[in-house]
């Protein structure tokens, strides 16, 4: 008679234990765009495969950069993406802080009363910086060098005249 | 007075109705999908980068939410992101973002096309609903020689410029430097003289 329950006990248990990441490890790729002349906003992806303990995981994950909560979206991997307009856009690392179920519903809760939860795990994702045209046009450089010849060769013909 | 009574019962359940209507909220999801390209020119063999919004401004969580483009076809190169993706539970009023970096591979008109999403609405409904995203149209993708002589630096075309305006200004000042050579050694032997 009370088999039954000790079963569903198990299999909850089953389930919790499943759903908590023990020995998190990513493989990560990130991509940035880095060419910003064509674009309006910097675009930052990452995309990694989670596993724990060895064994490939499908859990649901949430991600946190800098205090903003992120979605995480599941494809054949997993990816966080987000875009930030080129003049506010940072170079360096991006941090990426990935929490589970239990992680996330701590976070939010600390959000409101201070202390973070440790991530399950991060990744990182780096911006190099974005190309967005020269700093100084090449028409503009020729232009000057144009004058500074104009500018030495009337001061020399000043000084044989003289 | 029997009709009369009738008729007012039939108004009466009418407004009934209507009423109820009103009071019981359409409890369902609703998504509204944004795809948007974040460029100032789409060039061939340049990045494109392809922002995809979902709002939830139903007032149920939609469940189980997949977006699918397959908008992308062997003309573009994606290089970063994925075209099919599971973006899981939407809360009411909540919204989702998802970004795929595409290269053309061709320039020339192309037509934008809109993504797909399918979701449950509520947590018991098995029924699956679809959605289309907004469609960003017929847009130019411009061949990358045509942006390249638009806006690259031009350092080769100004390199020539320069070395051929060496010569003009070198060979006058050549002559007058032998001239002025000549009259100051005439000049110094004079002087020994």
């Amino acid at each position: 008679m009370h088999k039954l329950p000790a079963c569903l006990l198990v299999a909850f248990i089953g389930i919790v234990s499943a759903n908590s990441c023990k020995e998190p490890a990513v493989t990560s790729k990130s991509y940035t765009t880095v060419d910003a002349s064509v674009l309006t906003s910097i675009a930052y992806l990452t995309e990694f495969e989670l596993s724990c303990g060895g064994q490939p995981a499908k859990i649901p994950l949430y991600a946190e950069i800098g205090g903003q909560l992120f979605n995480v979206v599941r494809g054949n991997k997993y990816q966080v993406s987000w875009t930030e307009e080129i003049a506010k856009a940072t170079r360096g690392d991006h941090i990426v802080n990935l929490y589970d179920d239990e992680g996330f519903a701590q976070l939010r809760k600390s959000q409101r009363s201070g202390d973070a939860p440790t991530p399950l795990t991060s990744v990182v994702v780096n911006h190099p910086g974005a190309y967005s045209g020269p700093l100084l046009n090449s028409e503009h450089l020729a232009a000057i060098t144009g004058v500074i010849v104009v500018y030495i060769a009337i001061t020399c013909r000043g000084k044989l005249l003289s | 007075m029997q009709k009369s009574l009738a008729f007012l019962g039939l108004v009466g359940l009418v407004l009934l109705a209507s009423a109820a209507e009103l009071n019981s909220p359409d409890e369902k999801s609703r998504l509204l999908v944004s795809k948007q390209l974040l460029n100032k020119f789409v060039v061939e063999s340049m990045d494109v980068v392809i922002k995809y919004s979902v709002f939830n401004v139903g007032n149920v969580a939609a469940n189980n939410v997949q977006l699918k483009d397959a908008s992308f076809g062997p003309d573009f190169d994606v290089v970063g992101g994925q075209t099919e993706v599971s973006l899981g539970r939407i809360p009411p009023q909540g919204n989702v973002t998802h970004t795929v970096v595409v290269r053309p591979l061709k320039f020339g008109y192309y037509n934008f096309t809109a993504a797909q999403v399918t979701y449950t609405s509520g947590e018991d409904t098995k029924e699956i609903q679809q959605g289309w995203s907004s469609e960003p149209g017929e847009g130019y993708i411009a061949p990358f020689r045509e942006f390249d002589k638009r806006f690259s630096p031009h350092l080769l075309d100004w390199a020539a410029f320069a070395i051929m305006s060496v010569p003009p200004l070198l060979i006058p000042f050549l002559l007058w430097h032998s001239s002025k050579a000549k009259y100051e050694a005439v000049l110094l032997s004079k002087k020994s003289k």
